[in-house]
């Protein structure tokens, strides 16, 4: 069953001052398999963060519409649509967007206070998440006290304590070393294994090569897309650069 | 680099940051003119004939010091906030190639526009006022004053010395804020990775014990001399515990709510425990500024308007009757020739007179030791706590002043206290034992022990001889400072103000030419004086109520604001991670609120608190209306209240502008 789906999604900006208009999307539509590891890939301003934001409701599209799990979440309440955002996605972003003022414990049960659960439930819920991610001996640390892996494993940690439907990630490995980035990839191959449905925007080929399936974005409208079948990452990785080559030169849509 | 472009880059930057530098200029021009006014008023030459103007020119002389020291602390702590706000701008000159040199002359010039703009300005806005205040003064003493248009240009000058001064040390400051950092923590400003604040107990316990002790010694301090000193220890203790507690007692108490695990993981405590941890490791400091400076404000101006509205109880209660003669003479025959004296003047004068009363008194001071008194003239000065004045008056003399009838055994007294009430039932003087047969809820007075700050303790004796016996004794103890028995003449009139002036100056005259022993006083000769004293306290009053409000006013806007830039990222994480926007506006308010309250909850309670030692303090300047000081005192705050409440909504909007924005 799809869990996501994007129907003809059309995104127009236009600037405030007279009718300058800016395409960041004209027509895309794909879907996600319950279970699926799907990354999108495009070049910086191809509107892949745009595609993001409009998956998860944080901005709303021109045209089209946006389907997760059955449910269009064009018509929703502002309040209706951010509880529905709480229950059914996880997010993890390029710059983390942990709050300083928590500790990494507290960031993480930040969406469980936000839907109001007891505290002893959401212990039990961060143990084996935490022990899962390597973090349980940092749960007590400050954002500011910890490395930019730990930081996103935390992240990580709070996109799946809500056992969302759909994790969605900006960019994950952004702003990691590639050591940090190798061990984020691997966490996210891990939780993919077991079931978890991840939707990722990158555009580093090393970090879609763990993926099941890439979309290429290009001006606004889904390019190409490379399904794994049985490749070997590295394998993958060979189809995507080989990819990016074409886009790059300026092929054309096959 | 050409010529003009440092100028030009300056005047551009305080265009460009024009939302924080407007309000900071404008404080800048409000303080300079106040500071000019108050400097102005205190040497405008026709001061000097205005009436009572002595003391007036002193408060006003006291004022310019504290506006100039005030004036100094506050524009500190506005520049070096903008300073902070700034600190990403100087980071990217820095970057793009400026030295901080270069930055340092961009910020001088920045510096010198404000000091010129304001000082020109606040001078010219000073003018304006000053005129209208002098006016203002006139009339709150209640004397006309023709004055013309006075510029002083020493005053001009000091003012634009004392500025210039101030504005240099702001310089000096913003550099060395500037030249600490390197471009990096330029960058990033004021937002770089905070640290939690350390708890620290044994602060927090300290502020606690400081309060309380001030608030202790406050409530406790019965006796009013002992209070002026009493009522400095309370004052500094205060202001150290509420130091104390804002900094450390607050976090210490935050995280104590923080360990309540089943507390803190509530939706509504989550996000406002925990920023309210670092919202008071920033702002400590500032709240308790405006805690004290609105405790301070309550306090003065209270004061000084229920002295203000309630000159006249003062003076009745100073000046017992309109007209007082009191005759120290010899004897019993001279005392009565020195009325007889003002008794033939009435006549020749045609004087209106009522309500003649006249009595005969002793009055000296003994200590307190339970049920007996001493009369020891060596006794050691820390016993003033205990040191009362007696004040004797015979039977007769009573009866006939209040129109009573009562009698009394040899053996028995009458006994009023104005103060400390005499709970014994004897009362032992000089080897003897009196029984106290009644305890007086009202006596006619004296205003030479009202103005005396020590309690009284009237005593009403059966017998004239008994009062000369008891004279004859403290005469051998005190000897050369000892008492005599004297006369008191009071009486009313309904004659016009200025006649009564005139014929207490002639009483006065009359009695020293024939070379007689008295002391003469007028109600309506001291109310002058009274007015010029008390109105000069209530004009500082109010003005520096006013200047107070107006950096409470302006530290809470800058407050609002600087969060406002710091709240915005962490509200727009919570909106992404699933807070939905009522949630964030209620806890934006839960936290504003409790920011911007606490204060004023904190200043309402120590204004309570010192509510004892204030009135007695105020008893000690003859005010004993304890009614209508509560009365000004909950109106103050009321007008506080809502002024304050005004501010709030006002910062609160431009507050969610910034963060929602």
């Amino acid at each position: 069953m799809a869990i996501l789906e994007a129907q003809c999604l059309k995104k127009i900006y236009t600037t405030r001052f007279g009718g300058n208009q800016v395409q960041a999307l004209s027509n895309v539509s794909f879907s996600v398999e319950e279970g699926e590891y799907v990354a999108i890939m495009g070049e910086s301003g191809s509107g892949k963060t745009t595609l993001l934001n409009i998956l998860a409701a944080l901005d709303k599209p021109t045209g089209g519409q946006v389907l997760l799990a059955g449910k269009s979440m064009s018509g929703m309440k502002e309040r209706e649509m951010t509880a529905f955002r709480r229950n059914n996605l996880g997010f993890v972003f390029q710059d983390f967007n942990l709050l300083d003022t928590f500790s990494l414990q507290d960031n993480i049960f930040l969406p469980l206070v936000l839907g109001k659960n007891p505290y002893l439930v959401m212990h039990a819920r961060l143990m084996p998440i935490a022990e899962k991610l390597g973090i349980k001996e940092i749960l007590s640390k400050y954002p500011y006290e910890v490395s930019g892996g730990q930081k996103q494993r935390a992240a990580v940690a709070r996109a799946l304590i809500t056992n969302p439907k759909l994790v969605l990630a900006d960019e994950p490995t952004g702003a990691l070393d590639s050591r940090a980035a190798d061990g984020l990839m691997r966490i996210f191959g891990e939780i993919n294994a077991e079931g978890q449905t991840i939707l990722m925007v990158t555009h580093s080929a090393k970090a879609a090569s763990h993926a099941g399936r890439v979309l290429f974005i290009k001006d606004g409208e889904v390019f190409h897309q490379i399904y794994r079948g049985n490749s070997t990452n590295e394998q993958m990785y060979q189809k995507i650069s080989d990819t990016l080559t074409l886009l790059a030169t300026g092929g054309e849509k096959r | 680099m050409r010529i003009g472009f440092y100028p030009k880059l300056a005047a551009g930057n305080i265009k460009k940051n024009k939302r924080t530098y407007v309000p900071y200029i404008l404080t800048c021009i409000l303080t300079i003119a106040m500071y000019y006014i108050f400097k102005s008023l205190s040497m405008n030459p026709g001061m000097k004939k205005m009436t009572g103007a002595e003391h007036l020119a002193v408060i006003m002389q006291f004022g310019s010091i504290v506006i100039g020291l005030f004036a100094l602390i506050f524009l500190f702590y506005t520049n070096s906030f903008l300073i902070k706000r700034r600190k990403k701008e100087f980071g990217v000159f820095n970057i793009l190639g400026m030295e901080k040199r270069h930055l340092a002359v961009v910020i001088g010039w920045e510096t010198l526009y404000v000091m010129l703009l304001s000082l020109a300005a606040g001078i010219g806005v000073g003018i304006a006022m000053d005129k209208a205040m002098f006016l203002l003064i006139g009339k709150v003493i209640g004397t006309q004053v023709v004055l013309g248009f006075f510029i002083s240009p020493k005053v001009v000058a000091i003012t634009i010395e004392l500025f210039a001064g101030i504005f240099f040390l702001i310089f000096v400051n913003s550099i060395g804020m500037i030249h600490i950092s390197n471009p990096i923590e330029l960058l990033r400003g004021s937002n770089a990775g905070e640290k939690e604040p350390k708890t620290r107990r044994l602060m927090a316990l300290l502020g606690v014990i400081c309060v309380a002790a001030g608030y202790y010694i406050a409530i406790t301090t019965i006796n009013p001399i002992a209070s002026i000193f009493a009522f400095f220890i309370a004052v500094i203790l205060v202001i150290l515990g509420t130091y104390l507690l804002f900094t450390a007692g607050s976090i210490a108490f935050l995280k104590l709510l923080r360990k309540n695990k089943n507390y803190y993981y509530k939706t509504r405590h989550f996000t406002s425990v925990s920023g309210m941890i670092y919202r008071m490791k920033q702002n400590a400091v500032g709240l308790a500024n405006i805690c004290i400076l609105s405790t301070m404000v309550l306090v003065m101006v209270s004061s000084t308007t229920s002295m203000m509205v309630g000159m006249d109880d003062i003076l009745n209660t100073r000046y017992t009757s309109e007209f007082i003669v009191m005759s120290h003479e010899t004897d019993k025959a001279r005392n009565q020739k020195v009325i007889d004296t003002v008794r033939t003047l009435q006549q020749d004068w045609d004087f209106d007179v009522a309500n003649e009363i006249e009595y005969m008194f002793l009055t000296f001071s003994a200590f307190c030791n339970g049920d007996t008194f001493v009369v020891d003239r060596n006794a050691p000065v820390t016993a003033i706590d205990s040191s009362y004045v007696l004040f004797f008056i015979t039977i007769d003399d009573y009866n006939r002043i209040e129109g009573t009838q009562k009698t009394l055994n040899d053996d028995e007294i009458l006994i009023y206290s104005n103060r400390v009430s005499y709970n014994e039932p004897v009362m032992k003087l000089f080897g003897r034992e009196y029984r106290v047969a009644e305890k007086l809820d009202h006596f006619i007075g004296n205003g030479i022990i009202a103005a005396n700050v020590s309690n009284a303790q009237y005593i009403i004796l059966p017998k004239l001889a008994q009062m000369q016996e008891i004279c004859a004794m403290q005469k051998e103890v005190y000897g050369d400072i000892s008492s005599d028995i004297d006369t008191f003449y009071g009486f009313e009139s309904d004659e016009k103000p200025e006649r009564k002036i005139q014929f207490y100056n002639e009483i006065a005259h009359t009695l020293k030419e024939q070379g007689f022993d008295a002391r003469t006083e007028c109600r309506e000769e001291a109310k002058t004086d009274f007015v010029g004293l008390y109105g000069g306290f209530f004009f500082m009053g109010i003005f520096l109520g006013v200047l107070f409000v107006m950096a409470t006013v302006l530290i809470i806007y800058y407050k609002q604001i600087s969060e406002g830039y710091d709240d915005r990222e962490r509200f727009v994480i919570m909106q992404k991670v699933g807070m939905d926007l009522g949630e964030v506006r209620a806890s934006i308010r839960s936290q504003v609120l409790n920011v911007f309250f606490l204060p004023l909850v904190v200043a309402g309670i120590h204004v309570i608190a010192a509510f004892p030692l204030i009135s007695r303090l105020l008893a000690l300047l003859n005010f004993v209306n304890t009614r209508l000081y509560v009365i000004c005192t909950l109106a103050t705050f009321f007008v506080f209240a809502v002024m304050y409440v005004v501010i709030y909504m006002v910062t609160a909007r431009v507050y969610y502008r910034i963060v929602s924005r």
